[in-house]
């Protein structure tokens, strides 16, 4: 089948890639670009391992096809620390325990800092409604409210 | 008290040694490997909980172009072929709605799947056996028709694969010492784990019959030696590096797909990646067992248990070893009782192997 050439920017940095157009874009993230933090959980929707950015958007990358990446800018969990320092939700899900067997992080840090960069002081049930699209098996959610809400307030705190 | 101790962990709140990783996207697991070359494969599954399989025809399949190797049961090793083996590719009979019946690799997990669209596979329907009270009745329809409870064949086959008791005292006499005697059944449906991660492997194997998988698992020396018995390869030819692990809390305590990728990849003399979707993690990995439970206690007016009996009947899946025993054992283990009697039934049916 004939691959379609994609022109994207991943994490700041331009991209080029060839894509089956049946190919998502969470295929095109892991398998032609290499970038495996975004994971697959279900491939439909409904677990949100996979969740990016997608022109500042919050989109399951699942459902989203390769080839709409074009012209576009899409930030995946890779691109969420500084070189040299953890963004801070990072530092948090670390220092509350937020993951265990960590399949599901990469997607509620990506869905977390989103919420944070929109709204910097959400309470627990915003924070609770925002990462409903986010499946976790192991922690029971409670560590990851808490380490949202607690970099919300170091957040806060240092601007 | 902790500084009298001199404790060096307790109180602290020390961060997980994997965890950094686990945050930046950096861990890999399953599904993350991938090696120069790599082919992938995908697995044909029965449309039937039930099904005589007369006949497979690879050929179409083979025809495609990018199809590198296909396989069915006939292509592992049959003698001494155990449960696993045929759970891991069906023989005569696909034994639940997602038995793995057959297998291709290609150059693409895409081109694999619409590979599997051209095997031909003869299926015979029978009835499916799908709930305890259909395995155990008279006359039932037999999951596996050579299945004798116990391994006892001089009574007829059964879907009961094993029945095990525990009796203590003289429950006759003590349900008649009773003030009070409560009896009650509880059905518990099949739920299924439920991790995120679907099951994933690369395999690859050199020209002197070594493998390596990576695999994730919860445990790697199990996998090499599943994966060795099933193949009648030696242990020692195998070498499995485990992934991080996205969850599995039982259900990645067996193998499903390791077997197939080291074939496939011994025909096609390439490293052959297989990754589950969230379909076939649901209809064809270890669920935990639906149970049927009768409890009988008999106890006077002041709380003494005078007598208890507990009839526990667990789904096997298609295979026995159902953790009936475990369910025996701690059923009526926190009382103290004089007059018991437990029954435990492991039971076939037309539905995934549990695991856990
Ligand atoms: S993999 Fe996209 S939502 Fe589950
Ligand atoms: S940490 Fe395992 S699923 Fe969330």
């Amino acid at each position: 089948m004939k691959k379609v050439h994609v022109s994207t920017t991943v994490n700041g940095q331009p991209e080029e890639a060839l894509c089956e157009v049946h190919q998502s874009l969470l295929d095109l993230l892991r398998d032609e670009l290499g970038l495996t933090g975004t994971k697959e959980g279900c491939g439909t929707g409904d677990c949100g391992a996979c969740t990016v950015l997608l022109d500042g958007r919050l989109v399951c990358s699942c459902l989203v096809l390769g080839v709409e990446a074009e012209g576009k800018e899409v930030t995946t969990i890779e691109g969420i620390a500084d070189p040299d320092r953890l963004h801070v939700v990072q530092q948090k899900f670390l220092e509350h325990a937020a993951l265990q067997c960590g399949i599901c992080t990469p997607g509620f840090i990506v869905a977390a800092k989103a919420l944070l960069d929109k709204n910097p002081d959400p309470d627990e049930t915003t924070i609770r409604y925002w990462l409903a699209g986010n499946l976790c098996r192991c922690t029971g959610y409670d560590k990851i409210v808490r380490a949202v809400q607690d970099a919300a307030q170091e957040l806060a705190q240092s601007s | 008290m902790a500084e009298a101790l001199d404790l060096k962990a307790i109180g602290t709140r020390p961060i997980r040694p994997d965890g950094v990783d686990k945050v930046t996207g950096r861990a890999n697991f399953g599904a993350d490997m991938a090696l120069p070359g790599m082919i992938h494969a995908k697995v044909l599954r029965s449309p039937y909980a039930h099904a005589r399989i007369k006949s497979i025809d690879l050929s179409k399949a083979l025809e495609l172009d990018g199809v590198f190797a296909a396989i069915c049961g006939r292509d592992l090793p049959q003698e001494g072929a155990n449960d696993l083996s045929i759970n891991i590719l069906a023989r005569e009979k696909a034994l639940y709605h997602g038995h793995a019946v057959a297998a291709v690799a290609a150059s693409s997990a895409a081109l694999a799947d619409r590979a599997l669209d051209l095997i031909e596979v003869d299926y015979e329907e029978l009835d499916p056996v799908l709930t305890i009270d259909d395995a155990i009745a008279n006359g039932a329809t037999l999951v596996n028709e050579n299945m004798y409870t116990n391994g006892d064949r001089s009574q007829p086959p059964s879907n009961v694969a094993a029945q095990q008791k525990f009796e203590r005292g003289d429950v006759d006499k003590g349900f008649s010492e009773a003030d009070v005697v409560v009896e009650e059944e509880y059905r518990v449906p099949t739920a299924h784990q439920g991790y995120i991660e679907p099951h994933a492997c690369i395999a690859d194997i050199n020209e002197a019959g070594r493998a390596t998988v990576w695999c994730c698992t919860q445990g790697q020396f199990d996998v090499r030696s599943m994966t060795a018995g099933v193949l009648n390869k030696k242990v020692s030819d195998i070498k499995v590096i485990p992934s991080e692990i996205g969850g599995g809390f039982g259900g990645k305590t067996t193998i499903y797909l390791e077997p197939v990728a080291v074939k496939l990849s011994e025909m096609s003399g390439r490293p052959v990646k297989m990754v589950m979707n969230r379909e076939e993690v649901f209809r064809a990995t270890g669920p935990t067992s639906a149970t049927l439970c009768r409890i009988k206690v008999g106890a006077k007016r002041d709380g003494t248990i005078t007598a208890a009996t507990a009839w526990l009947a667990y789904e096997a899946g298609a295979f026995p070893g159902a953790p009936v025993g475990p369910g025996c054992m701690s059923v009526l283990a926190p009382y103290n009782l004089e007059n018991l009697r437990i029954e435990g039934l492991d039971v076939l049916v037309n539905k995934p192997k549990v695991a856990a």
